[in-house]
């Protein structure tokens, strides 16, 4: 019983492949006009452009700075981002006001804690009042600079978007323009010239 | 950068700012109400000097008595000039002091500038002892100690 279904089954699985192959249009699938080629060197040249665009796009994918880690590099640094995206005045100028912003908030709120360590040392009410007063000024300021720095900070990460943007149009506008100027290539047709 | 993300920022950073110290100083009676600062001392007068020629020499003053709800004692401040340095030189619980009675005390012949201020002892509710609170330095009086 168990013979007589397998045998079956071949046959229907040969009869299938027979069928298919008889479906199957060979001249279809290699007529080369249905792309807009007319002949074999149409297709050829097509191909040659393929592999020159893949080639400009691997040049670029070297030479451009990735979005993602411009703008990680700039979240942790302010200015990193830019400067990997070749605007290192930019990024120096971010970076040195970020610097100069965390900085002097950092001087002032020593300068504050010192005021305040006497304030909660005072006992004397004039004393008491004076300490807290010298250390709420240089607070205020600290977190004056503090915010000046997160606003620095902030920018800076809007900033590398746009920097890192124009940066990538500019590299592939230069390997556009380093194609447009070779004249002379080198292919599986041979060496090709344009004028 | 958009104008409304500069404002918003710029209102977070007001924020920031506008955040006051935390009076955190348990004697400190802004921060709190139930303190009653000792008032400052007034009327303080120089009642008496040693006489020239004196072995002990000291000085007498004199000022009205505090409320004691405010005051529990005070402290004497001498200078040796109006604007100088002052230093406690006796704590007193009365209205008056003796300075030179003490072996401590050092009274030499000279000119010095006297001060007083109140002080109170704070405790908290549960009787804690914070410490002592003294209130603001009387306006000073000068006096001669003769030779």
């Amino acid at each position: 019983m168990s013979r007589k279904i397998t045998l079956l089954l071949l046959l229907l699985l040969a009869y299938a492949a027979l069928a298919a192959q008889g479906e199957f249009d060979i001249r279809a699938f290699s007529d080369s006009t249905k792309y807009g080629w007319q002949d074999w060197r149409d297709r050829v040249a097509y191909r040659d452009d393929i592999l020159e665009r893949q080639q400009l796009l691997q040049m670029y994918e070297m030479e451009a700075s990735p979005i993602r880690t411009t703008i990680i590099k700039s979240l942790l640094i302010p200015g990193l981002g830019q400067m990997d995206s070749n605007a290192g005045t930019k990024g120096s100028i971010l970076l040195g006001s970020e610097l100069l912003a965390l900085g002097t908030a950092y001087l002032f709120w020593d300068r504050s804690q010192y005021y305040y360590h006497k304030y909660q040392q005072a006992t004397q009410v004039e004393e008491i009042e004076s300490y807290y007063n010298a250390a709420q000024n240089p607070r205020q300021y600290s977190l004056l600079f503090l915010g000046l720095g997160a606003v620095i900070w902030g920018y800076n990460v809007f900033d590398v978007i746009q920097t890192t943007d124009d940066y990538n149009v500019e590299v592939w506008q230069e390997i556009m323009d380093k194609y447009a100027r070779k004249k002379v290539t080198l292919g599986p047709q041979g060496i090709g010239v344009r004028f | 950068m958009k104008p409304r993300s500069i404002a918003l920022l710029l209102i977070i950073t007001l924020l920031l700012a506008s955040c006051g110290l935390k009076r955190t100083n348990p004697l400190d009676p802004i921060g709190n109400t139930e303190i009653q600062t000792p008032q400052t001392v007034s009327n303080l007068i120089i009642y008496g000097v040693s006489p020239a020629g004196a072995d002990n020499k000291y000085v007498d003053l004199r000022w009205d008595a505090n409320s004691s709800l405010t005051t529990d004692g005070y402290f004497v401040y001498r200078g040796l000039g109006y604007s100088a340095s002052y230093a406690v030189v006796d704590t007193v619980f009365t209205n008056s002091c003796y300075h030179g009675s003490e072996p401590w005390h050092q009274v030499l012949p000279g000119i010095y500038w006297y001060k007083v201020s109140a002080f109170k002892d704070i405790y908290n509710d549960e009787g804690l002892y914070l410490g002592r609170l003294e209130g603001r330095l009387s306006e000073a009086r000068p006096v001669v100690v003769p030779n």
